[in-house]
């Protein structure tokens, strides 16, 4: 592409070849009004508003679609083409229900803008008012669409197909009738889920939210932050008005630019809950009574004490959190290590992905997504198994739908379900729950077999192939069908597109890490991307996609019981060293329990003190009535959170913390990036946040810690951590960083591995098959299995307090095959009990062929039918995460 | 008895494939055969062609050949524009009306007919005009077009 020379307005130019008039214009500083015209999405130059004159034209060009061409001469102000677009404000106007003054969208309204830029009043105005459509579409929980105030510019349609990938609203009728809709069914049952794009991308109040306050966008400040919900780290931001959140827009940067979910927009109003803890509480007599700070600190100093005193510090025991701030983390696992005296700290990635960072620590050399999300729309095939990534990383799945729909991505599902990705798929293979390693070391026999294989990349880059070539050696297509009940051809088929596309990414989530092989089955993973030369180049890799916001930095900043910060081994004398100088204090060799380690210690008695910051294992956590009991036998309990969660309910002292909204610091999203969360509403009562909350607890310990902001704890992260050693706030203002980062001029790290694996070689382990830890027998005849869905959150403590998301699923359920409910005489809807060795629950049945014949799948968010009290605490070996996507389940008619 | 909407589909994915491009094919094949598109064979071929299912009804609510509504076996589509109205458009309608016992757009109880209005047919040379199942009569009176209307199955 080379440039030519056009003129604009009689100034010469020379532009970029394929450039549109408009494009040119921009590129010259000449502002064209645009209605129908959206960076985000296609060209459809239907409004007519950008036209301009091109000399020796008939007709008036419209900039937007129309190419440059050499010596163009352009006039994009003269008085036919003011002449023009006034009568096409004009026509806009006469077909828009003009209520301005009571328009939601009044000041961020393009249509207003320009009428006002023409002077079109009322006086002014060229054509009569044409009857308007009237019938309001508002059935959808979130968004409501207003045909009267529709300009037909069809972003919102193409925003919807293209940059979501869902398709589910299009332009309907004809003429006068015309009308965006969803086609046969109104908003609220289609497959509408609510993700507002269609919101965002309208120039009118045409559709528009329904959660919004009444404000208009002069009244508000904006405040952009990191969202709170899940790894991708979306940045939104935050309207806010009187101290109150008004409306959430997402910010058009790295890494969701502008697209965000259902949960991301709608989903924050839990903020200003009545029901948000105000005050410090103290068990008194049995009952949670309000408290002032000094009292709850000293109440805890003291019992913490005792207990330390009488029995050592490793009977004391915290878990930090996925959900607050890196800063607030590496505190909490400092107050542990260096006040308390003990590397008991853990935090519930132990239930995610403690089995990738074991894995590909010991393959790779560490633990993250290899890649960075805007590189997988640019991969050439996909493999996406484990992950529901629409419902769980919404904002992931629309870059992998967009990879398949505009740059020819073959995708390839692999999944026991029949997840949405699958309608987006080249190939979806359906395993038999827990059998990965068997389609994987498939995959590789056919690729070993078929030689396809990158041999340079496994001789110059990798070690210790051969023992993995060996142990494939028997896992053919047809023993592997047997296993997972794959078709072979379809292991075959899968095998060839993954070797043979130019770059290959491995997409997956908790699919492949809650097993008990969940470890095996991550090194399988970096085996199959190692053998087609698939790791340290863009848009491949393997990239586990971290549950909750700040996940991937909890894990960063050592709240783990093996490692310090940076994943310096607790285990390594020098990293011991380092830390003991750094900190001041000796500090305890011994790796300290882990969760699931430390619940079973509260009932042996191993543990006797526990401190919890931002989780709720009362739902999270595998085999909930174990849990329970365990947490009865805790000799003292403190939760610090912003409700009271079913473990509050159990704790000694509740402490009040600041939410997301109310405080400083930083996240850690999926891709590694360190991003800034800034404070835009002001704590209710006497909630503080929890770095404060630690510093106090800290220094009343005996360990004095005082910080005069996140930034300055940043400071100190970044002095002790050398991935984050280049991590300044000050640095990451506009957009986040990504680690490894090791000084301030290092630009971070888009892809890991580049050149050298961060070990050396990228390390093969030969894996064989080992069947999940409980499978069904007569007795317990089904698979259960258990997940996350798209409207809500972890254990519903945030998502289950905003009034929206409730109307999109309000509670608990269980995914049937027609066939099973048909043979079991249950109803669609009605009530079932499913039970397992460890527990019963009563839930509701939806019947649904997502699941397989013989399968169940319970969300876990809902403490009142709450999916762990079935799961199995079996442990993986080596990183003891818990088999939560296999258990043998019962399923019966309730009695 | 009219076959199974998902059954045409089926037959006419064979036919013409499951590109873009024959969307409009396999919903002119489901119209035709059942003088209306329901649902169900709209979502049937949203499904085989990928296009969403508000995009398929895009098309069929874009075109007013197509009816997303059951109509009679037999449709007859009157010209309004202006040679036709000029020349007596009203009055065949009318005439039709009366002697079927329904109104514009509606279906007789026994779903014999369908009586509808359309554009131009281009037939104003011999006007008034109207299409029967898609077969043009023109020059035409309401005794005709009543005689036409009362011929068919």
């Amino acid at each position: 592409m080379h440039n030519i020379s056009i003129k604009i307005n009689d100034q010469g130019y020379s532009i970029r070849e394929g450039s549109t008039i408009l494009e040119a214009c921009t590129e010259a500083g000449i502002k064209i009004p645009t209605l129908c015209h959206h960076s985000k999405v296609n060209i459809s130059g239907n409004c007519r508003i950008c036209v301009v004159e091109v000399e020796g034209w008939n007709t008036l060009a419209i900039a937007c679609v129309t190419p440059i061409i050499p010596n163009m001469i352009v006039r994009t102000h003269s008085p036919r083409v003011i002449e023009s677009r006034k009568i096409v404000a004009n026509l806009l106007l006469a077909a828009h229900n003009c209520d301005c003054m009571v328009c939601d969208s009044a000041g961020a309204c393009e249509l207003q803008d320009l009428a006002y830029d023409f002077g079109i009043d009322n006086r002014s105005r060229m054509f009569d008012d044409l009857e308007c459509l009237e019938e309001i579409d508002d059935s959808s929980p979130v968004l409501k669409y207003d045909p009267s105030k529709c300009i037909m510019c069809t972003r919102c349609v193409k925003a919807c197909r293209d940059i979501q990938g869902k398709g589910i609203i299009a332009v309907l009728n004809r003429g006068a009738d015309m009308r965006v809709g969803t086609g046969v069914k109104l908003l609220d049952i289609s497959d509408c889920d609510g993700c507002g794009e269609c919101v965002q991308i309208c120039p009118t109040g045409a559709i528009s939210d329904k959660v919004s306050n009444s404000v208009r966008s002069w009244e508000v400040e904006k405040i952009r932050t990191s969202c709170s919900y899940c790894g991708v780290g979306c940045q939104l931001d935050m309207w806010v008005h009187d101290n109150k959140l008004v409306k959430v827009e997402g910010a058009d940067i790295i890494p969701n630019y502008g697209s965000t979910c259902v949960k991301g927009r709608y989903g924050h109003t839990f903020i200003d809950s009545d029901d948000r803890l105000k005050t410090p509480l103290i068990r008194r007599n049995g009952a949670l009574v309000e408290a002032t700070w000094d009292e709850a600190i000293s109440h805890i100093t003291e019992k913490i004490g005792k207990i330390r005193e009488e029995n050592g510090p490793d009977v004391i025991a915290g878990l930090s959190s996925a959900r607050v701030t890196n800063e607030e983390n590496y505190l909490f696992q400092k107050m542990m290590r260096a006040a308390v005296g003990t590397n008991n700290v853990d935090h519930c990635a132990r239930l995610c992905h403690a089995s990738t960072v074991a894995g590909l620590a010991a393959a790779f050399g560490s633990g993250a997504m290899t890649n960075s999300i805007a590189e997988l729309e640019h991969a050439k095939c996909i493999l996406v198994t484990g992950s529901n990534t629409t419902e769980t990383h919404p904002v992931i799945a629309t870059i992998i739908k967009r990879a398949v729909r505009e740059h020819g991505a073959k995708l390839i599902v692999i999944d026991p379900r029949r997840i949405d990705l699958v309608d987006h798929a080249a190939l979806w293979l359906r395993q038999k729950n827990g059998t990965d390693v068997a389609w994987m070391n498939g995959m590789m026999n056919v690729i070993i077999s078929e030689n396809l294989q990158d041999e340079a990349y496994i001789s110059e880059r990798t070690e210790d192939f051969e023992a993995v070539r060996k142990t494939v050696e028997s896992f053919t297509p047809q023993m592997v069908e047997d296993i997972t009940t794959i078709p072979a051809e379809k292991i075959r088929e899968a095998a060839r597109i993954f070797a043979t596309a130019e770059v290959s990414s491995i997409v997956y989530s908790m699919g492949i890490t809650q097993h008990t092989t969940g470890t095996d089955n991550v090194l399988s993973t970096a085996n199959l991307a190692m053998l087609t030369g698939n790791v340290g180049k863009p848009s491949s890799g393997v990239n586990p996609l971290r549950g909750q916001n700040n996940v991937q930095g909890a894990c960063d900043l050592g709240a783990l019981p093996n490692v310090y910060p940076g994943y310096q081994k607790v285990a390594d004398p020098a990293s011991h060293e380092k830390f003991e100088k750094a900190w001041g204090r000796k500090l305890s060799k011994d790796n300290g329990l882990t969760v699931v380690e430390i619940i079973n210690g509260l009932e042996s008695g191993k543990v006797k003190g526990l401190i919890i910051m931002g989780e709720n294992p009362m739902v999270s956590d595998p085999n909930l009535n174990h849990v329970e009991k365990a947490l009865e036998s805790a000799e003292f309990l403190v939760v610090c959170d912003i409700f009271l969660t079913e473990t509050a309910e159990k704790a000694d002292v509740v402490l009040p913390a600041a939410s997301f909204a109310e405080k400083e610091g930083t996240f850690t999203n999926t891709e590694r990036r360190v991003i800034l969360l800034r404070k835009f509403l002001d704590a209710p009562g006497e909630a503080r946040p929890d770095w404060k909350i630690i510093c106090d607890l800290s220094t009343s310990f005996g360990y004095p810690m005082s910080y005069a902001n996140p930034a300055e704890i940043m400071d100190e992260i970044a002095s002790v951590t050398p991935i984050y050693g280049g991590m300044r706030h000050s640095r990451i203002q506009e957009i986040g960083l990504q680690w490894p980062c090791p000084d301030e001029q290092h630009p971070g790290t888009m892809y890991l591995h580049k050149g050298e694996f961060k070990r050396g070689k990228g390390k093969f382990h030969p894996v064989d098959f080992i069947p999940p830890a409980e499978l069904p027998d007569a007795e317990y005849p089904f698979i259960l299995s258990t997940g996350r869905i798209l409207f809500h959150y972890h254990t519903g403590s945030m998502s289950r307090r905003a009034p929206a998301l409730n109307e999109y699923v309000s509670g608990g359920y269980a995914e049937i095959h027609p066939a099973d409910v048909d043979r079991l005489g249950l109803a669609d809807g009605g009530p079932v009990s499913i039970s397992t060795r460890r527990g019963q629950i009563e839930t509701t049945v939806r019947s649904t062929e997502i699941v397989a014949i013989g399968s169940v799948f319970v969300p876990f968010h809902f403490a009142e039918a709450a999916a762990n009290r079935l799961t199995n605490d079996a442990l993986d070996p080596k990183a003891k995460i818990p088999e939560l996507k296999v258990a043998a389940c019962q399923v019966a008619q309730v009695k | 008895m009219p076959r199974n909407p998902e059954e045409i589909v089926t037959e006419g994915i064979i036919e013409f494939g499951t590109g873009r491009e024959s969307l409009v094919q396999l919903l002119t094949k489901v119209n035709e055969e059942l003088s209306w598109i329901p649902t169900i064979a709209i979502e049937a071929i949203a499904k085989a062609t990928r296009i969403s299912v508000a995009e398929v009804y895009s098309v069929v609510s874009f075109y007013s050949f197509f009816s997303i509504e059951p109509r009679g076996r037999n449709i007859v589509r009157l010209c309004s524009t202006i040679s036709c109205a000029m020349t007596g458009q009203g009055e065949i309608l009318e005439a039709l009306m009366n002697e079927f016992g329904i109104e514009l757009f509606e279906t007789t109880d026994d779903g014999r007919l369908t009586i509808e209005t359309t554009s131009c047919i281009g037939l104003c040379d011999q006007a008034p005009a109207m299409l029967v199942n898609g077969e043009p009569h023109v020059k035409l009176t309401p005794e005709k077009a009543c005689d036409i209307v009362r011929g068919l199955e």
